[in-house]
C-alpha cells in the first residue's frame, strides 16, 4: 500500500514536470513579442532589441526553460514583463484568493450535491425524487456567471444583505465570510447541481445491489441499510467525480471572479494575457495544473482508502 | 402459504400457490427459469422487487416452541400484511436467507468480522463478547483461523467462504426458518458439496426449517426431505423427495428428471427433452424435422472409428505426459506453460502460473472435454488454443500449423476454421445487432445473396424459423440465443469447434435441446469439438475423450466413460464423487 502510494507520488512529480515542458514551450512558440507588446508600434528596433535583452527574452528557449522551472520550484518565479516587478508575490497572492474561494466553492457543491442526489434516488419514484432530478437538471442548465448575477440581484441589489463585489482576506472574519459568501455560492451552485446528478445515479446504483438486499434481510431497515451500507459504497464514484469538478471549479473561479471583481487569479490571468506577459502566464497556469494534479493525487491516495478492493493485496 | 399470487402490474407471475413448511423440515422449491420459484421465496422474507407485488396468506409461527414463546412476536404473522417494522424485527433473527451470489452478496467495503456482528447487534443490541460469538460463528462453517478471517474484507475470501459466511449470518441467531435462493449455483461442485452438508448440518443442529430453492435436482436429493416442483408460477406436483423421484407422477416431474441425469432415448440415442406445446413454433422437438435429415446414429457409437485412446495420469514425480496422442492430430499441444504478471523492480513480483506444462493431442473428428474447477487453467487454455493470448512457452499446432507467435493478420486461416461457442447466452451477442448481421458477420467477404441463403441453412440447422432473421437477440430465450451464437459459430464451416461452457447458463431441459443439437451438428459438420465445462456429467455424455485438470495441469486424460467410472487421480476421484446424485434406487 505504501509502495502504490510512492508510487502515484512518483508519476505526480513525473506528470507535473511533462507538464511544466508544455506549458513553457507552448507559449514560447506562440506569436506575440512581449518586448514589442510593452513598447507599441511606435518604438524603434533597437528600442525593442534593448528590452528583449534585458528581458532576457533574447536567449534561447531551453536556457530560458531552465531558468524558469528551477526558479519557479525556489520561490522565484522571475520578473514580470510587463509591470518588472516580482511574479512570485502577485502569483501567490491570487492563488489564495482562488484556492479559498474554490474550497468554499467545492463545500457548496458538495453541501448541495449529497443531500440532494440521495434524495433524489431513494424516493426516484415518488414526485419529490422527480423533483429533486429537475431541479438539479435545472441547476446544470444554468451558467455560474448568470447564477452570480442573480444572486448578486437577489441578495445585493434588492435585499442587501451581502456586498454585490470585492474581496476581504479571512484575517477580516465575518467581512471575509460576507464577502466569499455569494461568489463561493455561484461558483457552487451549478457543480453541485452536476455533482448531484453523479450522487444519485451511485446511490441508485448501490441500492440495486445484492448486499443492500442482504442488508435488508438481516433486519435493516430499508434508511437504515442505506446508511450503513449504502452510501459508503456509493461515495467512492462521488469522490472520483469531485476531483475532476476541481477543475471546472478553477475554470469557473476565472468567470466568478470578474462578475465579483474579486483579485484572485482569474483577473490576474487576464490581465497578463492582455499585456503578453508570457513569464505571468506561465507561471499562473504552472500553478493551475499543480493544483489540479495535487487534488487528483489526493483522491487516488484516498480511495483505496474508502474501498479496500482498490488496496493492493500483499 | 396460501393462495400466494405475485403480480408484476396486470400481469400474474405466480398463480396461486399453497404448501406449508413443517418445523424442523427441509423443503426443496424446484423449477427452471421464470417458473417463479425465487419470487416465491422472495414474497416470504418480503424483499420483492419494486413494482411487484404479492397477495394471499403467508402465516409464519402459528406453532408456539421455546424460542417463540419466549420472545414477544405475536403468533402466526402474516408476512404479507406485516409492516416493515415487524418484517424488520424478524428478518435475520427468525427468518433469514442465503442469497446466490456469494460474491455480491456481502458489502464489500466492509470486513467479514463486522458484518457478522452486524446481524447479532441488530437483534440483540445487548449481547455481551460479540467478537467471541462471531469467531464462534466462523468456526462453526469451518473456517479456518475465524479470528484472523474477521478482520479481512469479502473480496479476500474465495467463492466458498464467502458463502459460507453467508450462512453463518443467516444462522447467527439461530432463525426458525433458512431461506436459501440457489445457494450453491455459482459454486465448484467440491465446495458446493461441503456447503451443502455444512448448511443441512448447521440447520437440523439449530432445529430450523428450510426452504431451498434450485433448479438441480442432484443437489435438492441431497439435501430436502420433500420437494415442490413449479412451473410457470404454478406447483405441478410435490411429496416427499423418494416419491417424486422414483415415481413422478406429473409428466414435466418425469421430463424434468430425465433431463437433469441427461437420459437418452432407448432407441435413438439422444436425450431425452421436454418437449413443451409452447415451443413447437419456434424450436421444433429434437425428434422431427431439425433432425430428420440426418442420420439417426446412436451416441453411444462414435461417427467414426477411432483409435484406441489410453487412459492416462499425472503422476506426481515423472515428467508431465503426453495426453491422448495420435498421428496427424486437429490440434497439437505441447508443453504449454502460461504465466500472469511481471518481475517487478519494486517489491515482490506476484506471477500466478495458469498452465503449467499441458500436453495433448486432439484427433480429427474427436469430441474432447476439458472439465475443470475454477482457477484450473481451462480459460487459459482455451485463450491460448484460439490464439487470443500468446503463451509463455510451449507449442500449438493447429492442423500442423502452429499457431503461436503468428500476428493477427496470418491467422485468417485459423478464424476459419476454429469458432468458440461461449457460455453467457446473453452476453456473447451484441444486442445491437439483428440475428442475420449476428450469423453473417464472420462470412462478410460473401455476397449478398450469399450470406442470406447461408443465414437461412444455418437458422434451419440449429431449429430456428428462418423469420428470427430479423429479429434481436433480445427477442428470443436463453435456448435460443444459444442457438444463435451456434449457427455463428458454423458460418464459416469451420473444422473445429470450442464451446466454453456452453450449456452452463441453460436450464436443464433446453441443455439437453442444445447438447443433442451440438451432437447432431458435430455429425453433420464433422467437427472436432473441444467441450470445456466444470459438469462432468455433461461432458461424460457429449464427448469421447475427456481431460481434467487442476492447478494448471491436466492430471488424467482417456476415454469419458473409463474416467469417470474408474477414475485414477484422486481429484478426479474427488470430482466425481462431489457430482450431486438425483437419489435412486429400491421403493
Amino acid at each position: 500500500m505504501l509502495l502504490n502510494a510512492l508510487r502515484r507520488v512518483g508519476v505526480f512529480a513525473l506528470t507535473v514536470f511533462v507538464a511544466s515542458l508544455v506549458v513553457f514551450f507552448l507559449l514560447g512558440v506562440l506569436p506575440g513579442d512581449p518586448a514589442r507588446a510593452q513598447l507599441g508600434l511606435q518604438a524603434s528596433e533597437e528600442q525593442v532589441q534593448a528590452l528583449r535583452e534585458q528581458l532576457g527574452v533574447d536567449r534561447p528557449l531551453p536556457v530560458r526553460y531552465l531558468e524558469w522551472i528551477t526558479g519557479f520550484f525556489t520561490g522565484d518565479m522571475g520578473v514580470s514583463y510587463a509591470s518588472r516587478s516580482p511574479v512570485g508575490p502577485q502569483v501567490l497572492d491570487a492563488l489564495q484568493v482562488t484556492l479559498l474561494l474554490v474550497l468554499g466553492g467545492i463545500g457548496v457543491a458538495v453541501l448541495i450535491a449529497l443531500p440532494l442526489g440521495i434524495l433524489a434516488a431513494v424516493r426516484h419514484h415518488r414526485p419529490d425524487g422527480t423533483l429533486f432530478s429537475g431541479l438539479s437538471q435545472l441547476g446544470i442548465s444554468i451558467p455560474n456567471f448568470l447564477a452570480g448575477l442573480l444572486l448578486i440581484a437577489v441578495f445585493s441589489v434588492a435585499l442587501g444583505w451581502l456586498p454585490s463585489g470585492g474581496w476581504q482576506p479571512p484575517v477580516a472574519g465575518v467581512d471575509f465570510l460576507r464577502h466569499i459568501a455569494l461568489p463561493a455560492l455561484a461558483l457552487g451552485l451549478v457543480n453541485g447541481a452536476i455533482l448531484a446528478r453523479y450522487t444519485r445515479a451511485a446511490v441508485l446504483e448501490v441500492m440495486r445491489e445484492d448486499f443492500m438486499r442482504t442488508a435488508r434481510a438481516k433486519g435493516l431497515k430499508p434508511g437504515a441499510a442505506l446508511v450503513r451500507h449504502g452510501l459508503r459504497n456509493a461515495l467512492v464514484p462521488v469522490v472520483t467525480v469531485t476531483s475532476i469538478e476541481f477543475a471546472n471549479l478553477i475554470i469557473g473561479a476565472v468567470v466568478i471572479e470578474t462578475v465579483f471583481v474579486i483579485p484572485g487569479l482569474g483577473s490576474t490571468l487576464i490581465r497578463a494575457v492582455a499585456n503578453r506577459d508570457l513569464i505571468m502566464i506561465q507561471s499562473i497556469v504552472m500553478c493551475v495544473v499543480i493544483l489540479v494534479l495535487l487534488v487528483n493525487l489526493l483522491v487516488d491516495l484516498l480511495r483505496p482508502v474508502i474501498d479496500p478492493r482498490l488496496r493492493i493485496a500483499s | 402459504m396460501e393462495n400466494l399470487t405475485v403480480s408484476a402490474g396486470s400481469e400474474e407471475l405466480v398463480h396461486g400457490i399453497n404448501f406449508e413448511i413443517r418445523r424442523g423440515e427441509r423443503v426443496g422449491l424446484i423449477g427452471e427459469s421464470g417458473s417463479g420459484k425465487s419470487l416465491t421465496c422472495l414474497s416470504v422474507i418480503g424483499l420483492l422487487d419494486r413494482g411487484l407485488s404479492a397477495t394471499g396468506r403467508i402465516t409464519f409461527g402459528s406453532v408456539p416452541t421455546a424460542a417463540t414463546t419466549a420472545g414477544s412476536e405475536p403468533e402466526g404473522l402474516d408476512l404479507l400484511t406485516a409492516d416493515e417494522n415487524e418484517l424488520a424485527r424478524i428478518r435475520g433473527d427468525r427468518l433469514s436467507m442465503v442469497f446466490q451470489e456469494p460474491m455480491t452478496a456481502l458489502n464489500p467495503l466492509m470486513k467479514v468480522g463486522d458484518q457478522l456482528s452486524e446481524v447479532i447487534r441488530i437483534h440483540r443490541p445487548k449481547t455481551p463478547n460479540v467478537r467471541d460469538k462471531v469467531d464462534e460463528l466462523l468456526s462453526s462453517v469451518q473456517i479456518p483461523d475465524p479470528a484472523r478471517t474477521a478482520t479481512v474484507y469479502p473480496h479476500q475470501m474465495s467463492g466458498g467462504q464467502r458463502q459460507r459466511v453467508m450462512l453463518a449470518m443467516a444462522m447467527a441467531n439461530g432463525p426458525d426458518l433458512l431461506l436459501a435462493d440457489e445457494p450453491t449455483t455459482a459454486l465448484d461442485v467440491t465446495v458446493q458439496k461441503r456447503v451443502l452438508n455444512l448448511m443441512v448440518h448447521q440447520v437440523q443442529h439449530a432445529g430450523s426449517s428450510l426452504l431451498f430453492i434450485t433448479h438441480d435436482l442432484g443437489v435438492v436429493s441431497e439435501v430436502c426431505d420433500r420437494v415442490i416442483i413449479m412451473r410457470h408460477g404454478r406447483i405441478v406436483e410435490s411429496g416427499s423427495i423418494h416419491r417424486v423421484f422414483t415415481a413422478p407422477e406429473h409428466p414435466y416431474t418425469r421430463a424434468l428428471i430425465a433431463a437433469s441425469s441427461l437420459e437418452t432415448h432407448p432407441t435413438t440415442g439422444r436425450l431425452l427433452t421436454l418437449d413443451t406445446p409452447k415451443d413447437f413454433e419456434h424450436s421444433p422437438p429434437d425428434h422431427s424435422d431439425a433432425a430428420a435429415g440426418l442420420p439417426v446414429v446412436s451416441a453411444s457409437v462414435p461417427a467414426e472409428p477411432q483409435p484406441e485412446i489410453e487412459h492416462l495420469t499425472l503422476c506426481a514425480e515423472s515428467a508431465p505426459a503426453v495426453f491422448n496422442t495420435v498421428d496427424s492430430p486437429a490440434i497439437r499441444v505441447r508443453d504449454l506453460t502460461r504465466t500472469y504478471g511481471k518481475n517487478r523492480v519494486f517489491g515482490k513480483s506476484r506471477t500466478v502460473q495458469a498452465l503449467r506444462g499441458v500436453s495433448f493431442d486432439v484427433a480429427r473428428g474427436q469430441r474432447f472435454g476439458i472439465v475443470g474447477e475454477s482457477g484450473c487453467g481451462k480459460s487459459t487454455l482455451l485463450r491460448l488454443l484460439t490464439a487470443l493470448d500468446q503463451p509463455t512457452s510451449g507449442r500449438i499446432e493447429v492442423a500442423g500449423n502452429s499457431i503461436v507467435g503468428r500476428s493477427e493478420r496470418h491467422l485468417r486461416w485459423l478464424r476459419d476454421s476454429m469458432q468458440l461457442v461461449f457460455q453467457d447466452p446473453m452476453g456473447s451477442l451484441d444486442p445491437r445487432m439483428s440475428v442475420t448481421d449476428i450469423i453473417a458477420e464472420p462470412i462478410h467477404r460473401a455476397s449478398r445473396q450469399e450470406r442470406r441463403f447461408r443465414v437461412e441453412e444455418l437458422l434451419e440447422q440449429v431449429g430456428l424459423p428462418i423469420s428470427a432473421a430479423g429479429k434481436y437477440p433480445h427477442e428470443f430465450s436463453g435456448g435460443q440465443r444459444q442457438r444463435i451464437a451456434i449457427a455463428r459459430a458454423l458460418a464459416t464451416r469451420p473444422q473445429i469447434l470450442i464451446a466454453d461452457e456452453a450449456v452452463s447458463a441453460l436450464d436443464v431441459s433446453v441443455r439437453a435441446q442444445v447438447l443433442n443439437l451440438l451432437d447432431d451438428l458435430v455429425k453433420e459438420y464433422q467437427l472436432t469439438l473441444v467441450f470445456v465445462s466444470h459438469d462432468l456429467n455433461v461432458v461424460r455424455h457429449s464427448c469421447d475423450v475427456v481431460a481434467v485438470m487442476k492447478g494448471g495441469r491436466i492430471v488424467e486424460c482417456g476415454p469419458a466413460d473409463s474416467v469417470m467410472a474408474s477414475p485414477d487421480h484422486p481429484y478426479t476421484a474427488e470430482l466425481v464423487a462431489a457430482i450431486p446424485h438425483v437419489r435412486e434406487g429400491a421403493p
